[in-house]
């Protein structure tokens, strides 16, 4: 057991050699490295003083034997060294060389990217006779111990205890090395910085790409393979997925996850479809970006089969279609306003059917009725005119009295007031209105004699609120007028329709010199005064 | 320079001026080489380099040359080119001007001071204030300059202003401090 | 049971004059009373939610001049008073919440009139509203 233990002990001062070795050498390149740092700006500068002091700093280690400091050409510029230890006259820059008790360890100067010289350093390792002092020394302890274990039978593990303690001790050392290197540590972190920066660039880059892709909307290409379901799609493609050029999108699950899910099934069907059938494929859906942006697709693909008639892989094409699905859908809310109106119309024509047919006998049905017609589609003429957006008031009643404005008749009507601008319903219910004011005018108002006189001024007072606009009906000149013994439609239209269409007043007086008529109705929506 | 500057006349004589500069170093080569204090000193200015610590966004690329610029008649001559030839600043090729007028958009990274009819050295020191530009003065031409080479004791040496090299946002490295005959404005 | 029109009393709300006035004809023909007419939301929102205003019955046009009439289906509901709509729009206008009520398609003539009003109001009486 003893002998096991000397035979290790032994053992473990051959490697402590070899680690000694290892050791001393990582010192000295430190010590070099040290004044090759110190020394850089004197050698730039040839300041041959500076240079001078650093290396004297060396003096104090007995353990060298000489240093020097030499400039770009490799002539001795400043040094030091003991005697029987001269130093080269001129050095360059070689591996480190054991020689003996000699440890013989060049460096160079540098800084930044400029080579300015280098440094010579020459140190003595442990002398032999010391060395085996040493482990003489190690030996005995050791020897010693065995013997205290002989004798006292201490367990195995004690001791290894000490061994692990000597290489503790050793690995301790070792930290001296790490100086070196965490300055190469640091330029390998910058360079990581370097190419992180590289890469937020890059994506930023990809992310553009994907933008312009979208806005372009071109065709992109796709090809599935439908033996793997691998998906090889353009970068046009997969804009419309919201899918970026460098992303993963390579099997045919990830296309299906994006589509639409109420278009999931239609669209799985149309391929199988197309596949099973040999037709070209033809399909449109939705997909939905990572995003949540909804957008529409047009796909046309054809497949591939083999000699069995089994189908390999399918091809195409893709173009974004979403611009041109929202342009149908602005054509379906047209379609379906025209609509809207056609309707409203046809209802409206059907009440004044109805409505002349009971206040008129049979013989004057058909002129009142084509009469009343005839306004309404002058109302419509009207808004067509200024495109169903803002007829103008005085247009409006204008036309309406135009029938009794025969050659030269000018001076019968007046008509006065700032300009209001009707929307279409607006327009329809006052042409209606003053239609029946004027009819009633010529047949039985003033417009029936050639004296008689239509005045109709409005004015809009603002400073109440709801804003109104107060429009004044006045015939003169006519004929006495006397109270009417039953309400026609038309006075029903005038005063009941209309106040409640504007939400507002209407009044017909009979007064004896000419029929009035007050409308009192609020601005709104379809009742404007424009500049 | 912004193209307008072209136009005016007296940017044509100044252009005038710098052709004629710029031929001198060529003469001065033939006629008498500079004297052995300037090529020292044309080797120490890119030199400096390594021990001052510009800000990273002066380089377009990291092939963009180092610009050390001459402001007026040029001292060194062909010693300064031989000199620079080859030679990079953190991996910058070393590239030399000649200029008339300086401002902070010349693009200069070293500035050395020379004489200038168009522009005296305090006006030269003062429009590139501020902008990160070693400027170099020599001798007399002082203005402010962050380095000035003297001479002393038959060497050249130089002496530091840490005040100047601050306000142009250049850090010095002590290593260069350290050999400086006299540094100023290291208090603050 | 079926409810005697002559036992309603109805609010319209309804945008177009000449068929707010054809409609108000039809319903006095049926026997019918017409308590008021709006023609606005403002108006028709006012007059549905007016606790002081005795009717038991609207018929309402969906499209009041660019305003829907859903807030006053809602106010009539709230106060459990049946009601239906009548529309230029065509059925697929209406929205689908209100899917279930029922709809008269403009133009439509008295005899439609009639057969909504009898399946609208009296389905009501019979549920107890």
């Amino acid at each position: 057991m003893a002998a096991a233990l000397l035979l290790a002990g032994l053992g473990l001062a051959f490697v402590n050699e070899g680690q000694a070795k290892a050791q001393k050498l990582r010192e000295v390149a430190v010590q070099a490295e040290i004044l090759a740092g110190s020394v850089s700006g004197a050698l730039a500068f040839d300041d041959q003083q500076a240079a001078q002091e650093y290396v004297g700093a060396l003096r104090a280690n007995r353990d060298v034997e000489a240093v020097g400091v030499y400039d770009a050409a490799g002539k001795l510029a400043a040094g030091y060294s003991r005697p029987n230890n001269p130093l080269p006259q001129v050095n360059t820059v070689r591996p480190p060389v054991f020689d003996g008790a000699h440890l013989t360890v060049t460096v160079p100067v540098a800084q930044g990217d400029a080579r300015l010289g280098s440094v010579y350093l020459r140190t003595l390792t442990e002398p032999l006779p010391r060395r085996l002092a040493r482990y003489a020394g190690v030996g005995l302890l050791i020897l010693m111990a065995s013997l205290v274990v002989a004798v006292f039978g201490v367990s195995n593990a004690s001791l290894s205890e000490a061994h692990r303690k000597l290489q503790a001790e050793m690995a301790e050392r070792a930290l001296t090395e790490e100086a070196l290197r965490k300055s190469q540590q640091a330029e390998a972190e910058a360079q990581v910085a370097i190419a992180t920066e590289r890469g937020r660039a890059a994506l930023r880059q990809s992310e553009q790409q994907l933008e312009l892709a979208i806005r372009a909307g071109r065709l992109g290409n796709w090809v599935l393979d439908l033996k793997t379901k691998r998906l090889a799609a353009s970068e046009f493609f997969r804009a419309t997925f919201g899918v970026g050029p460098e992303e993963a999108f390579d099997r045919y699950q990830e296309l299906a996850a994006r589509v639409h899910p109420d278009d999931r099934a239609r669209q799985q069907k149309e391929m199988d479809k197309a596949i099973a059938q040999r037709t070209d494929l033809e399909s449109e859906y939705r997909t939905v970006t990572p995003d949540g942006e909804t957008r529409w697709i047009l796909v046309r693909g054809r497949a591939d089969y083999d000699d069995e008639g089994a189908p390999t892989r399918i091809t195409g094409v893709s173009l974004d279609i979403t611009a041109r699905k929202s342009a149908d859908e602005r054509q379906r809310l047209l379609l379906d306003e025209l609509n809207h109106r056609v309707k409203n119309t046809l209802a409206t024509v059907q009440s004044i059917a109805i409505q002349t047919r009971r206040t008129a006998d049979s013989a004057s049905f058909e002129a009142a009725f084509l009469s009343r017609i005839a306004a309404l589609g002058q109302a419509h003429d009207l808004l067509t005119e200024v495109s169903w957006d803002g007829a103008a008031l005085k247009d409006v009643i204008a036309r309406t009295l135009a029938p009794y404005l025969a050659d030269g008749d000018a001076e019968r009507v007046a008509l006065s007031g700032p300009n209001v601008r009707l929307g279409p319903n607006a327009a329809v219910s006052l042409t209606m209105a003053f239609h029946e004011l004027a009819t009633n005018a010529g047949k039985y108002g003033s417009l029936s004699v050639v004296a008689g006189r239509v005045n109709v001024a409005w004015e809009v007072d603002s400073l109440i609120d709801p804003t109104v606009v107060e429009i004044d009906w006045r015939e003169t000149g006519g004929p006495p007028v006397s109270q009417p013994s039953r309400r026609g439609f038309g006075s029903r239209l005038v005063e009941t329709g209309l106040a409640r269409e504007f939400d507002g007043q209407v009044e017909l007086t009979f007064a004896p010199e000419g029929l009035r008529c007050h409308m009192h109705l609020p601005l709104s929506r379809k009742m404007q005064l424009a500049a | 320079m912004a193209p307008r500057e072209l136009a005016t006349p007296s940017t044509v004589r100044a252009s005038l001026l710098a052709v004629m500069v710029a031929l001198t170093p060529h003469a001065t080569a033939h006629a008498q080489a500079p004297s052995m204090e300037y090529v020292v000193k044309a080797a120490y200015l890119y030199k400096f380099a390594p021990f001052v610590a510009w800000p990273p966004a002066v380089f377009a690329s990291s092939s963009s040359p180092f610009q050390l610029c001459i402001l007026g008649r040029d001292p060194f001559g062909a010693a300064l080119d031989q000199a620079v030839s080859g030679q990079r600043v953190d991996g910058h090729p070393v590239a030399v001007r000649r200029l008339e007028r300086v401002d902070a958009a010349s693009g200069c990274h070293i500035l050395y001071l020379g004489v200038s009819r168009a522009q005296t050295t305090a006006e030269a020191v003062r429009a590139v204030r501020g902008a990160p530009i070693l400027t170099v003065g020599d001798g007399d031409r002082d203005g402010g300059a962050i380095i000035k080479f003297i001479v002393k004791d038959q060497r050249v040496r130089f002496n530091i202003d840490v005040a100047a090299a601050a306000a142009n946002r250049m850090t010095i490295s002590s290593k260069l401090l350290a050999l400086a005959t006299s540094v100023r404005g290291a208090a603050s | 049971m079926a409810v005697a029109l002559t036992e309603l009393r109805l609010l319209i709300v309804e945008d177009e004059m000449m068929v707010a006035m054809m409609l108000e004809d039809m319903l006095a023909d049926l026997g019918c009373v017409v308590v008021d007419v709006a023609a606005t939301l403002p108006r028709g929102l006012a007059l549905a939610s007016n606790a002081s205003v005795a009717f038991n019955g609207a018929i309402l046009d969906v499209n009041l001049g660019g305003d829907k009439v859903y807030p006053v289906a809602e106010a009539l509901a709230a106060r459990s008073i049946p009601f239906f709509f009548a529309t230029g729009y065509g059925l697929a206008g209406i929205a689908e919440s209100f899917s279930r009520v029922p709809a008269l398609s403009k133009p439509y003539n008295v005899g439609d009139l009639e057969r909504m009003l009898t399946v609208v109001f009296s389905r009501s009486a019979e549920a107890g509203g």
